[in-house]
């Protein structure tokens, strides 16, 4: 019975989604691959690295969950998904939600 | 009248003219903006002539180095909206699973339900009413999530939990704005009580079904207890603009008065309701029914009380000109100070209070013939 | 009429009533003070060239240097800033107070003028381009600036990177340049002619003494420009001068973050930082020699934008 609970939270999780909130506008700006964000209604300027930017981009135009994420990065960048990968893909996630830059969009409230 | 007098009176008539009839900025001289521009900052009300300006277009037909002042102070009420926003959406970000739905007071509230006050108005912090008992579990939560009470000391923290009405202001790390949470309207000591539960049991929920104000006689009888029975008025007459534009607003509707007048029966708040249509009358020309005005006159407080608030209430509102600040002026807001305090505390409790916390800066204060502890909100 | 034309009665008698309303870049400000020699003496001396403006003007900042009335004033004379009436900072000592009158009207720009976008930097101007040195504490920007508009190129600002958002354009607020310490020798040895005030012992900065920009750039205050070049400077002892390209995102970044009111002005501010570092050519130098280093920003100037 024990051994369920984890499952039972890998599931819920890599089934949650992500996307940039409707309202949301950014302004973009790029030099070589460093991106410079300015986020319009937090009124905050955010500096990211490829990865980060790329995953947002993403996150712009459509919703998709951790794996999907992962996907879209290897293909976009050319990495491979490590298990590491994507512990990081979660923690930038977690942050940028943090920072109202994207929200949890679950399956079942569509 | 000595000089002093004269150029305050100057000072005030000036900034009531352009308060009521906006208008009339356009036909203003480059000597009577230079004083405007001054009496307005003082009052917080010039992003809102700067917004009314740039609205009718009459930005265009005033002296350029105005316009551009009036530009500066535009930009800094965005900001201080944009802050309020945002913090709102934070805020409802956090607590979305604690099932609390934030009851916005004041600015806030303005600014979600789009009324009138809204324009230009400059909040220092974000005002929010929730039950008592979800206290705790908004503010574990909020902690967790990045927000930390701001600096206190230890009487402070304690004066807050045991005495206000309020948890002890939060901030959110990464962000400037205060957001200060409230369970009652008044402080548990105070000498007016109007029941929280009959203001939670009104509210209503906005577009946002985390957000809700207070029903429309509530809004206003807050801002009314908030000013007369909470504060010491010194420069606030931004907040009897407030509500005169709340009256004009919800006035509309005739139904709106004997509601007022009803509700405030029951909610114990008839005298702030009282000098609310009284100094809103005789300041701005606030136009209240007739059967209104003789109604409220129930709860007209004795004479010689009448006489002194009718002394001290636009000595305390209104601004001095900048440069020559009367000492009967420091004299009504001293007063106004001590009663702000008077209402708020019994008199053992008070006496704790000023020995402790007030005495250094009344002196100050009486020196400088400024208010304490308000720098946010006059740095416009 | 300029300041130096008002003699010294005149200039007290208006300092102590209506106010000295002074022009300075696109600012007005009305200056009161009780009678200080410490303050009217700098003051006639350094606000030579500044233009008068009429009584009746609108001022952007009222301000007043004065003593405040407590006990204190007997044993230990002060003065404090006032701006209309606010006093937002602690009183200083009384010998201090011309430098507290220029540190506060600094802060009342940096706090209120958001119809600007303030940089915190130095300006200058040659050959109608517009150079912008950010501030970077401790690495001479003064210094460099000082030795700059020696040599004619035209001063806009030691201290403001004032943009307009509206076009860009780049707007002179040529107020008194504070020499810090060495660079008060530095700058006497640089150039003779150099018109520097007292100096001002145990500041909170050391020892300040305030050069008054040459009178063509006072003068010129009206004409506004396009900017050019970025370029963050370094001092350094005994290092070799050395001019190289910095990346734009860096450029950037260190530009949106020194701003007096980046924050402050959110999108406009992103839009014109943008546009300025795109505009821009961005370096970074190295010295230690005021003059090698003059030589390379020369070439820098001639050259078109890449």
């Amino acid at each position: 019975m024990l051994r369920d609970i984890p499952t039972v939270k890998m599931t819920s999780k890599s089934t949650e989604k992500w996307r940039v909130p409707d309202n949301t506008r950014l302004i973009w700006v790029s030099w070589d691959d460093e991106f410079i964000l300015f986020h319009s209604q937090a009124g905050k300027t955010h500096y990211l690295n490829q990865v980060g930017a790329v995953l947002l981009q993403e996150l712009e135009t459509n919703t998709y969950s951790v794996s999907e994420l992962a996907k879209k990065l290897e293909k976009r960048l050319g990495l491979d998904i490590s298990e590491e990968f994507v512990k990081r893909i979660e923690s930038l996630l977690a942050r940028f939600d943090h920072l109202g830059l994207v929200s949890k969009h679950s399956p079942l409230s569509n | 009248m000595n000089n002093a007098t004269h150029l305050s009176k100057t000072a005030q008539e000036l900034l009531l003219r352009a308060v009521r009839s906006p208008d009339i900025m356009a036909s203003f001289s480059e000597r009577e903006w230079d004083l405007l521009l001054r009496v307005g900052r003082r009052t917080r009300l010039l992003a809102r002539l700067a917004i009314m300006l740039h609205e009718s277009g009459d930005v265009a037909r005033i002296p350029t180095r105005a316009a551009a002042i009036l530009e500066g102070v535009h930009v800094y009420a965005n900001k201080r909206e944009q802050m309020m926003r945002w913090e709102l959406n934070r805020l409802c970000w956090a607590l979305r699973e604690t099932h609390t739905p934030l009851i916005l007071l004041k600015g806030a509230a303005y600014l979600m339900a789009e009324l009138p006050p809204a324009l230009g108005r400059i909040a220092a912090d974000v005002d929010i009413l929730i039950p008592e008992n979800k206290l705790d579990i908004v503010e574990e939560t909020l902690k967790q999530k990045g927000w930390k009470a701001t600096k206190l000391s230890p009487y402070d923290q304690r004066y807050y939990r045991t005495w206000m009405h309020e948890l002890p202001p939060l901030r959110h790390i990464e962000r400037e704005i205060e957001v200060d949470i409230h369970h009652t309207i008044l402080p548990r000591t105070s000498r007016l009580q109007p029941n929280a539960e009959l203001l939670l049991q009104d509210a209503r929920i906005t577009d946002d079904p985390m957000l809700a104000t207070l029903s429309r006689t509530d809004i206003v009888l807050h801002s009314a207890v908030h000013l007369f029975y909470d504060s010491d008025m010194a420069n606030q007459l931004r907040d009897l603009v407030d509500l005169d534009d709340l009256l004009k607003h919800f006035g509309e509707d005739p139904t709106f008065w004997p509601q007022l007048l009803s509700r405030s029966e029951r909610l114990g708040v008839g005298r702030p309701l009282f000098y609310t249509l009284r100094y809103t009358q005789r300041i701005l020309g606030t136009k209240v029914p007739e059967a209104v005005a003789l109604e409220i006159n129930a709860t007209t407080p004795n004479p010689f009380a009448l006489f002194l608030m009718d002394w001290l209430v636009p000595r305390g509102l209104l601004p001095d000109h900048p440069d020559f600040p009367r000492v009967s002026t420091g004299l009504a807001r001293w007063l106004l100070y001590l009663r702000s305090h008077w209402l708020r505390m019994p008199p053992l409790l008070l006496a704790r209070h000023l020995s402790y916390k007030a005495v250094l800066p009344l002196i100050e204060w009486l020196r400088s013939r400024k208010r304490p502890g308000r720098a946010a909100s006059e740095r416009v | 009429m300029r300041v130096g034309e008002l003699d010294l009665e005149h200039l007290q008698q208006r300092l102590a009533s209506t106010g000295l309303k002074v022009s300075m870049g696109p600012f007005t400000v009305s200056i009161r003070s009780t009678t200080l020699s410490g303050l009217i003496d700098p003051l006639r001396y350094l606000y030579h060239d500044y233009v008068i403006c009429g009584e009746s003007e609108i001022s952007d900042y009222h301000v007043r240097v004065a003593p405040p009335s407590n006990i204190r004033r007997w044993i230990h004379p002060q003065v404090q800033f006032l701006m209309d009436g606010n006093s937002p900072f602690r009183p200083f000592p009384a010998r201090l107070a011309f430098p507290l009158l220029e540190w506060g009207i600094n802060w009342c720009i940096a706090t209120r003028a958001h119809q600007f976008l303030l940089l915190h930097a130095a300006v200058v101007e040659r050959r109608g381009r517009g150079i912008i040195f950010p501030a970077w504490p401790g690495h001479g920007k003064t210094t460099l600036c000082a030795a700059l508009i020696h040599r004619g190129w035209r001063l806009f600002s030691d201290e403001f990177g004032l943009i307009r958002p509206r076009d860009g354009r780049l707007i002179p607020l040529p107020r008194l340049l504070p020499l810090k310490n060495e660079s008060i020798a530095v700058i006497r040895e640089f150039e003779p002619e150099a018109v520097i005030g007292p100096d001002f012992t145990k500041t909170r900065k050391g020892t300040v003494a305030h050069l008054r920009p040459p009178t063509g750039c006072i003068k010129r205050a009206g004409e506004t420009t396009q900017a050019a070049v970025i370029v963050f400077p370094r001092w350094q002892s005994d290092v070799p001068t050395s001019l190289e390209p910095m990346p734009k995102s860096q450029a950037f970044l260190m530009a949106a973050t020194n701003a007096f009111n980046y924050e402050m002005l959110g999108e406009t501010a992103f839009r014109a930082i943008t546009e300025l570092v795109k505009t821009c050519s961005c370096y970074r130098l190295s010295y230690s020699n005021l003059d090698e280093a003059i030589n390379v920003l020369e070439q820098v100037a001639i050259q078109g934008n890449e």
